[in-house]
């Protein structure tokens, strides 16, 4: 095997030792984040009434504005019947710059702050555009990434 | 109707048609050819168009932001890149639209400046010459500002010739050029000096209508200043240059460019001096005509304009330092030259009878362009030009960090932050180019402050600074000695780390 394959297989195998995400069946974990004016909540606050649709996310992430419209849609379909949280990642990114651009874009559901990474953590979110649907009793029915997932197939298991 | 000038209007805008065609089929992938400035660019316009503001895409390692508010570049050529991207197509197609226009504009304006003083012919001519000079086809063929920033020169000449007595008219198209590139300085400064330099009543008249001329430039720097200073940046600051022989060297390099571009490859023996001698008996043959024609108005002002953005180009240089003085730096002053010295040798051609030494030194420049051209379009359309070369953008160092790090939610640093852009469209931090203890202090406690992800091309930051600080440059093995770094992936075209303190 060449130098130039035997490193790309090492740069492969040490990528697939990253976040995976959350699998399905799982209790949706509690995770400490705060509200964009900087009031300490938890993720748990927002499960276990209603299903639950998360989204980690931030401003620069392509993915996220592809999958915008898509979660738009379903926020409209599904008002009071499901919750829609957005969970913005502390990459690049402070509360203020993330209240100002919910001010000037209109985001689905609560907007929350994850200042310590704990909920990326919780959640083992593999990249932001992450999405996960838990059912009214808080279990993990779906879990995607990437802009083109079928939110409404997903929040669909949850109602079922 | 004036068949003539009907005639010349449909022929221009034949040609600038042609010219929009050419350029989109020539900026197909892997193009258009991508540079550290095209991120500037397009991050900018991304950043107009997404949050209202002009930001770049990338920042120092200390920086708290991960982007920079615009200030090494005018805001113009992102302004007109965000343009054809509110309509929602992508950076990359908005910026070969504006190329393309750029390209139909300037063709247009070459016809209205040679046709109608010395015929349809003669502005087909100032057309093919423009269209064949090395240099101006190169830019054509990248996401730079020098196509609009020429077209804009080409404006601001065809008003000062057309024109001489409205020094407002020709002052705003200059003020467009300097708001397109800051070399537009000396497009301001010509401006300025033809104004004066038109018969006038007295010398207060000439004084009053140089500073009418300058007036719409200054006014745009200050006011692009201002607004730069207001976002926290600031506009370029000149310092003494440490390399006057390497500036001189490049801009000598540039101006024999021109006058012949090279095949690859002959570099050594009679070839070599053949060439040579073929380019300084141009040169003198240019200067001949161009002194003999020197009453014709556009030979002036394109002398004029060429002289001070030339001028401009090679003083910042040589006290700033920074940028290497290439082809593409000097492209808009091939271009208006390129027109002074048509318009001097049609003025010529009407009472010379020595026709055919000026067709056989066309001919033969045409021929070394076309062939020096055939090798550049044919690299644009196989290879690509530096960032966009297939051979980054499908090594696979950068198709895991395309697949991996578009969306990983952790900040990115690196040396090669414009491949970052293009890569992930995402801001970066750049890595220091050396690293020492305090260097590395700094930039351990930059990254300490969230989960962060080093990616380092390999070779990349050897190739961009001073070959006496390569000694004393960041290297791999010199930041995972200094910093808590852990490999996450290793390729042949570099490294990606994690740093350790925010290791989940």
């Amino acid at each position: 095997m060449g130098i130039r394959r035997t490193l790309a297989l090492i740069g492969l195998v040490a990528n697939a030792a990253g976040a995976q995400g959350i699998a399905v069946g799982h209790h949706a974990p509690s995770a400490a984040v705060t509200t964009l004016d900087g009031k300490a909540t938890d993720i748990k606050e927002f499960l276990g009434r209603t299903p639950t649709v998360i989204e980690f996310w931030a401003r620069w992430c392509g993915n996220c504005r592809e999958l915008a419209p898509a979660l738009h849609a379903a926020a409209e379909k599904y008002r009071g019947r499901v919750t829609f949280v957005t969970v913005a990642v502390a990459v690049d990114e402070t509360p203020a710059d993330v209240a100002t651009f919910v001010r000037e874009h209109d985001i689905a559901g609560t907007v929350l702050f994850d200042g310590t990474g704990a909920a990326v953590d919780a959640y083992d979110v593999p990249g932001t555009s992450y999405l996960l649907v838990a059912d009214r009793h808080g279990n993990i029915v779906y879990t995607g990434g990437g802009g083109a997932q079928d939110v409404d197939a997903a929040v669909r298991k949850a109602l079922e | 109707m004036n068949w003539g000038a009907t005639k010349q209007s449909l022929t221009g805008l034949t040609m600038g048609a042609l010219a929009f065609g050419l350029v989109m089929l020539g900026t197909r992938p892997p193009g258009p050819g991508l540079y550290g400035d095209s991120a500037g660019y397009m991050g900018a316009a991304e950043s107009l168009t997404r949050h209202g503001s002009l930001r770049v895409p990338f920042a120092p390692y200390v920086s708290a932001d991960s982007t920079s508010p615009l200030a090494q570049w005018p805001p113009g050529f992102p302004v007109l890149i965000a343009g054809p991207m509110l309509s929602g197509v992508s950076a990359t197609t908005s910026v070969r639209l504006v190329v393309a226009a750029s390209a139909a504009a300037t063709v247009i304006l070459t016809m209205l400046l040679i046709g109608p003083t010395f015929g349809l012919a003669w502005g087909l001519v100032a057309t093919l010459v423009v269209g064949l000079t090395a240099s101006v086809v190169a830019v054509h063929l990248d996401a730079l500002s020098e196509p609009p920033f020429i077209t804009a020169v080409i404006a601001t000449l065809l008003l000062m010739a057309t024109r001489p007595q409205r020094p407002l008219g020709y002052g705003i198209a200059g003020a467009i050029a300097l708001l397109l590139r800051y070399v537009g300085l000396g497009v301001v400064a010509a401006c300025a000096v033809w104004a004066a330099q038109q018969p006038a009543a007295s010398l207060g008249v000439r004084i009053r209508r140089g500073l009418l001329a300058a007036a719409p430039g200054v006014l745009a720097y200050v006011a692009w200043a201002v607004v730069v200073s207001k976002s926290g940046g600031t506009v370029r600051r000149l310092h003494f240059d440490h390399y006057p022989m390497l500036t001189l060297r490049q801009f000598f390099g540039a101006t024999l460019s021109w006058l012949g571009p090279d095949p690859v490859g002959v570099t050594v023996g009679a070839a070599r001096f053949a060439r040579a001698a073929l380019k300084g008996a141009l040169l003198v043959g240019i200067g001949w005509v161009v002194i003999r024609e020197w009453d014709n108005h556009i030979v002036r002002a394109s002398v004029l304009l060429g002289a001070a953005c030339g001028g401009l180009l090679l003083v910042a240089e040589l006290l700033q330092g920074n940028v290497e003085l290439s082809d593409r730096m000097f492209s808009p002053v091939h271009a208006v030259l390129d027109l002074g010295i048509i318009a001097a040798l049609a003025s010529w051609w009407q009472w010379s009878r020595r026709h055919t030494i000026a067709l056989a030194a066309l001919g033969i420049w045409g021929l070394a362009s076309v062939r020096a051209l055939a090798a550049l379009v044919h690299v644009a359309r196989t290879d690509g030009f530096y960032h966009a070369r297939l051979e980054v953008v499908e090594s696979p160092l950068w198709r895991w960090v395309r697949d991996s790090a578009t969306s990983l939610p952790v900040a990115l640093y690196s040396n090669d932050v414009a491949d970052i852009y293009f890569t992930t469209h995402r801001p970066s931090r750049a890595m220091p180019w050396i690293v020492d203890a305090d260097t590395a202090r700094a930039l351990e406690s930059a990254l300490g402050r969230q989960p962060s992800l080093v990616i380092w091309a390999a070779g990349y930051t050897e190739s961009v600074i001073f070959p006496e600080l390569r000694p004393i440059a960041a290297t791999p093995e010199r930041l995972e000695a200094l910093l808590p770094l852990r490999r996450r992936a290793v390729f042949p075209e570099g490294i990606v780390w994690e740093y350790a303190g925010h290791l989940r």
